[in-house]
């Protein structure tokens, strides 16, 4: 059988564990392809970085395509919202982790206030131009509890105010 | 590229502003159309409809701004699925089966569809976000939705239906995603590419008829 290797980085509002992430890929992989469609696809979580947020899943070359839907049917990881994202496939771990790990971005803690839409946030941590926020305002902290997420999404050109 | 057209930021209910969606659409190469009701320079825009009655909607449809680059209309009432089918200014009906226990479509709307050009929506949050039994529904829906579509001929566009930076998919992730509940590979880029792109030049070359036979052309 011939392998293909698949690497994903884990984006959330905070940072998971590698067994958070095994279950995960694997109920939502037995979830849409039963227990004989994932003993066919060969799925196995080879390696996570808890630091990175990165890792690889190998499968066989025939199910690439379910193996990544395994992945992205994945919306949440011990009831927070989650996305495994797919970086690529490569037919060895050598190649994969020189063409597409250790470039995910990296969130540092922040602090201040910001205003955006008339309402106040206070920033939390920051990536690049991205950075996340917690709303002072009742009604966007409701609706981030429905989405079981923690932050505002925001970007620095908002709190600039351009 | 992946074209999504039915993205909420802050302003419709979703969680993050619309330039960070624009800056995480750009990480996964996806082209976002944000369907806030507001026209955004520089991000496609669109105008989501709601309404409760046909009237209603055809009163809706009828005060809707031409500086939109598309239009869709709220889907699941059989009356308002029907109707939005019917009416040339509709680009994209969506979810025609939120809150119902069939798809939502059936021949005569599969049918109209067909004639009237208007591209019926699947958004994939809806099938992720579902579990269990719920999940089987869904994709049961989808699948005659697909059915209709390869007997009757009409569009499917495929959305992600996000309203948060992390239900954002990548191309090849909602592809693997459509793959697995049916699609072939031709038919998920159509709904992904083909179709969304075609709806907007439509629209770019409706604003450019100064009347009927009429355009105005850019050199």
């Amino acid at each position: 059988m011939r392998k293909r290797y698949i690497a994903f980085c884990a984006e959330g509002d905070r940072c998971f564990k590698r067994e958070e992430v095994a279950k995960a890929i694997f109920s939502s992989a037995l979830a849409m392809f039963g227990e004989a469609g994932v003993a066919q696809m060969n799925l196995w979580l080879l390696d996570f970085d808890e630091d990175r947020q990165e890792g690889f899943v190998v499968c066989s070359h025939l199910s690439v395509d379910r193996a990544i839907a395994s992945l992205s049917l994945v919306g949440e990881i011990s009831g927070e919202r989650a996305h495994l994202r797919s970086l690529g496939v490569s037919g060895t771990v050598k190649a994969l982790k020189r063409k597409f790990l250790n470039r995910s971005r990296h969130f540092i803690n922040a602090e201040g206030t910001a205003k955006f839409m008339g309402k106040e946030f206070a920033v939390v941590r920051e990536s690049g131009e991205c950075c996340d926020a917690v709303p002072v305002d009742e009604e966007l902290a409701e609706r981030l509890r429905h989405r079981k997420m923690r932050f505002i999404g925001l970007t620095k050109r908002d709190l600039r105010g351009e | 590229m992946f074209i999504d057209l039915r993205i909420h930021s802050l302003n419709s209910g979703g969680v993050d502003s619309p330039l960070r969606i624009a800056e995480e659409a750009k990480r996964l190469g996806v082209r976002p159309g944000l369907c806030d009701g507001i026209a955004y320079e520089g991000v496609l825009s669109g105008i989501e409809v709601r309404a409760e009655s046909r009237r209603k909607l055809v009163r809706a449809l009828r005060s809707v701004e031409e500086k939109f680059d598309y239009v869709v209309v709220h889907g699941g009432d059989a009356g308002i699925n029907r109707a939005a089918t019917r009416d040339g200014r509709v680009d994209i009906l969506a979810h025609p089966y939120r809150g119902r226990r069939d798809s939502g479509v059936d021949t005569v709307i599969a049918r109209q569809a067909a004639k009237s050009g208007v591209a019926i929506e699947i958004d994939l949050w809806s099938i992720i976000s579902a579990r269990s039994f719920a999940r089987v529904r869904q994709i049961q829906k989808v699948q005659r939705i697909l059915m209709l579509s390869r007997k009757y001929g009409f569009d499917i566009v495929a959305t992600s239906g996000a309203k948060s930076r992390y239900e954002l998919r990548s191309q090849r992730e909602a592809e693997a995603v459509l793959l697995s509940l049916g699609f072939t590979r031709e038919e998920a880029r159509h709904a992904m590419e083909t179709v969304p792109g075609r709806i907007l030049e439509r629209r770019r070359l409706a604003k450019c008829e100064l009347s009927q036979g009429v355009r105005l052309v850019e050199d």
